[in-house]
């Protein structure tokens, strides 16, 4: 007696994994995917982003997001993109609170001038490298281009403690645009 | 007083009085509209009107086919048999071929009746001709499926815990801009048009 035709096995993308899942971290092959990373920083610390490895075919680019202002490069905003085409190869983004928050990364990819995320086979693998006098991050993400290799973006993220008050007071003052003095007396006169 | 002095003493012959007749011709016979044939089997009135001096158009056409052709003359016994029906319909304007908007056309390109589409059928058209290029392997088949239909793609979104659709935005020219809601907010501090 033949057995009944079955269904064609069709290997399921990882944002179809995620979507039924309803969550951000799946396991599969022994392995803690994640679609986005919910990442506990002190209040007033700087975040060190160091990109180890990008891929030529397109420009990827790393998502945060938080609750709270983010300064970069003297811009201040609570969603930030660095893209590998223009960013440089370590960022420090200072998280402006004075307490505890969340920051929220994830990779995404230019696809014709659209920044894709979560589609297909974009995930991460995030290990806690503890090598360091500082806790570190390491970021290995996929893109959702083709199969899902871990090697599209690789990237080392470390939270440096709550910095002094005039580092702080540094990065605010290039955001606002003044002087590092005023910024210093400020910070002087708050304390 | 003569005959003529007489008719216009009553009025007869003034524009006034013809425009009354007009009047009282147009009430007695309402309907005057184009001569449509009657395809269905009508019975024959009893008392047919004979056309007036029908020989006299018989001879004239008799003259005019006498008269040497440059072409070869229509064939009359083949012209004669075709329906009134068909004949009506030949001698008509032809009637404008409707050429429906398909993806890849203009997408401010208008509607039946010369109305400019609306924003809903425009980003529907936008959705359906993104599906010629989007790459299946990223979307999803589902989702290519969507956008045949004119429907935005959609994702899972891990922050909200949600799926959430694409955005388009349709500008007047009628390029689309497509976009995914949380890129739309992200500052790129590093890009060169950036300003602090």
């Amino acid at each position: 007696m033949n057995d009944p035709p079955r269904a064609p096995c069709v290997e399921l993308a990882l944002a179809d994994r995620f979507r039924l899942a309803r969550r951000s971290v799946i396991a599969l092959d022994g392995r803690r995917i994640r679609s986005a990373f919910a990442m506990p920083v002190p209040g007033g610390s700087i975040v060190r982003i160091h990109r180890r490895r990008a891929t030529h075919a397109r420009p990827q680019g790393l998502h945060l997001s938080s609750r709270v202002d983010l300064v970069v490069n003297g811009h201040r905003a609570r969603d930030l993109v660095l893209w590998s085409t223009t960013a440089p190869a370590t960022v420090e983004v200072f998280v402006d609170t004075s307490a505890n928050t969340i920051v929220d990364i994830w990779n995404s990819w230019l696809d014709d001038g659209i920044e894709q995320a979560w589609l297909a086979n974009a995930g991460m693998l995030v290990a806690v490298d503890l090598s360091k006098v500082d806790p570190a991050l390491q970021f290995s993400c996929s893109d959702g281009i083709g199969a899902a290799s871990f090697d599209d973006m690789v990237l080392t993220v470390e939270i440096v403690e709550p910095v002094c008050a005039a580092t702080a007071a540094r990065a605010v003052a290039e955001s606002v645009g003044e002087s590092l003095d005023e910024a210093a007396n400020n910070a002087i006169s708050a304390q | 007083m003569t005959a003529n002095d007489a008719l216009l003493w009553l009025g007869i012959g003034t524009p006034a009085c013809c425009a009354v007749l007009i009047v009282i011709d147009r009430l007695s016979a309402p309907v005057r509209g184009r001569f449509i044939p009657r395809l269905v089997a009508v019975p024959r009135r009893r008392h047919v009107r004979r056309r007036a001096k029908p020989v006299a158009f018989e001879a004239a056409v008799a003259s005019v086919e006498q008269l040497p052709h440059p072409v070869s003359p229509p064939d009359r016994s083949a012209a004669s048999s075709r329906p009134v029906a068909t004949f009506v319909a030949s001698v008509q304007p032809p009637r404008p071929v409707r050429n429906p908007w398909a993806p890849a056309d203009g997408l401010r390109r208008s509607v039946a009746g010369g109305a400019g589409p609306a924003p809903a059928t425009m980003r529907k058209r936008a959705w359906a001709s993104f599906a010629l290029i989007a790459p299946r392997g990223l979307y999803g088949a589902s989702n290519v499926d969507r956008l045949e239909r004119g429907r935005p793609p959609l994702r899972y979104n891990p922050l909200r815990g949600a799926v959430e659709a694409m955005r388009v935005d349709v500008d007047d020219v009628g390029r689309a801009r497509l976009s995914w809601a949380d890129a739309d907010a992200a500052v790129d501090p590093y890009a060169p048009s950036a300003t602090r």
